[in-house]
């Protein structure tokens, strides 16, 4: 008897294992896709900050996504391909403003910026199209999304 | 009370693990889960949360087990489901993790946990997984539940309960900045209850080990 309930013990755990794996390999297939090509770009993204800095001639439009004490001022941002982003932090804590997901940062990387004191701001230009989460990577339950349209 | 429980313990049981189950999904599915795209990095903290729950269950079902003067006769299902699916999530969780962080180019256990949260938060990180290994030790019992210096073992899991729920309290979102966090630290008080409980109880009842 024992040894029968042994075995469907054994039987249950196997089954959970397996659609378990099933879900991760899914899940690894999906993530590679995705991040083909910004795998191995998790560092800070300052130098492309310096690149891709505002060009003040051209006519681009400006979002600026504010940062607070409660988290973004807004949940969700549109811009277009080639508009500006100003990121302030007017919080009085630090800001590590960064691409999903935590704590990788890989979706995006051109959203990942410099550490941002009390008061200070950053700019750059979105260049790529699609939709991107970010989040604050010091307090990372305050996040929301960059849409960026052609 | 004490009467239902007793003749509805099976039922009592599961009622328990898919409350916590079903909590745990709920506040991960409107927090982390709800927010972008769905990637390994999303979806790990639900095991975790998960595996706590039903850990959770097994000592809260053992102290009403006890309270209720309920019997077992022959096979405890769910003990063995849950036991199972434990033990599958307790493994995913940080393999899960750790795939994302070496896709990431952040390199292997440990360091890669101090690279992606920082000096003072992977430190919570290497406390899971300190938690972890004792955690995996239990599954020794099959061989050695008899032996006297198995008690050290289930006093070891306790100690990794109170490692995982700081690990959780630090490092997770829905614990801390939702309304997940009431049901969270109800987890913590209740278990507290139930330790003390089954340790008065069966230090009455029982034979000295």
């Amino acid at each position: 008897m024992e040894r029968r309930n042994s075995k469907t013990i054994w039987i249950i755990a196997t089954v959970v294992v397996a659609a378990l794996l099933g879900v991760i390999a899914y899940a690894v297939t999906m993530n590679r896709t995705k991040t083909d090509d910004t795998a191995l770009k998790a560092q800070d993204n300052s130098n492309q900050q310096e690149i891709n800095k505002p060009d003040t001639t051209e006519n681009t439009k400006a979002v600026t996504i504010s940062f607070t004490d409660q988290g973004f001022a807004a949940k969700s941002y549109t811009v277009k391909v080639g508009d500006e982003v100003k990121v302030e932090n007017n919080s009085s804590m630090q800001l590590q403003f960064s691409s999903d997901d935590h704590p990788t940062h890989t979706e995006e990387t051109e959203l990942n910026l410099k550490v941002l004191a009390a008061g200070e701001s950053v700019s750059f230009i979105a260049t790529k199209v699609g939709t991107w989460g970010f989040h604050d990577h010091l307090h990372s339950q305050y996040t929301g999304e960059l849409m960026v349209t052609e | 009370m004490k009467q239902w429980v007793r003749n509805n313990f099976s039922l009592t049981e599961w009622l328990v693990g898919g409350s916590v189950t079903t909590l745990a999904v709920l506040a991960w599915a409107f927090g982390t889960g709800s927010s972008g795209t769905l990637s390994l990095l999303k979806i790990f903290p639900v095991f975790g949360l998960v595996a706590f729950g039903l850990m959770w269950s097994h000592y809260t079902v053992g102290t009403l087990r006890r309270w209720s003067g309920y019997e077992r006769r022959g096979k405890d299902t769910y003990w063995a489901v849950s036991a199972g699916l434990i033990l599958a999530l307790i493994i995913l969780h940080p393999v899960l993790l750790n795939i994302s962080l070496i896709e990431a180019g952040l390199g292997l256990p440990t360091s890669s946990y101090f690279a992606a949260y920082g000096n003072v938060d992977g430190w919570f990180v290497v406390l899971g997984t300190i938690a972890l290994l004792v955690f995996l030790s239990f599954e020794l019992h099959r061989w050695f539940r008899n032996r006297q210096w198995w008690k050290w073992v289930e006093y070891a899991q306790i100690i990794a309960m109170v490692a995982i729920f700081i690990h959780g309290t630090k490092l997770g979102n829905e614990t801390t900045y939702s309304w997940y966090m009431v049901v969270w630290w109800g987890l913590a008080v209740t278990l507290l209850f139930a330790w003390v409980y089954n340790w008065r109880y069966d230090k009455a009842h029982l034979p000295r080990r």
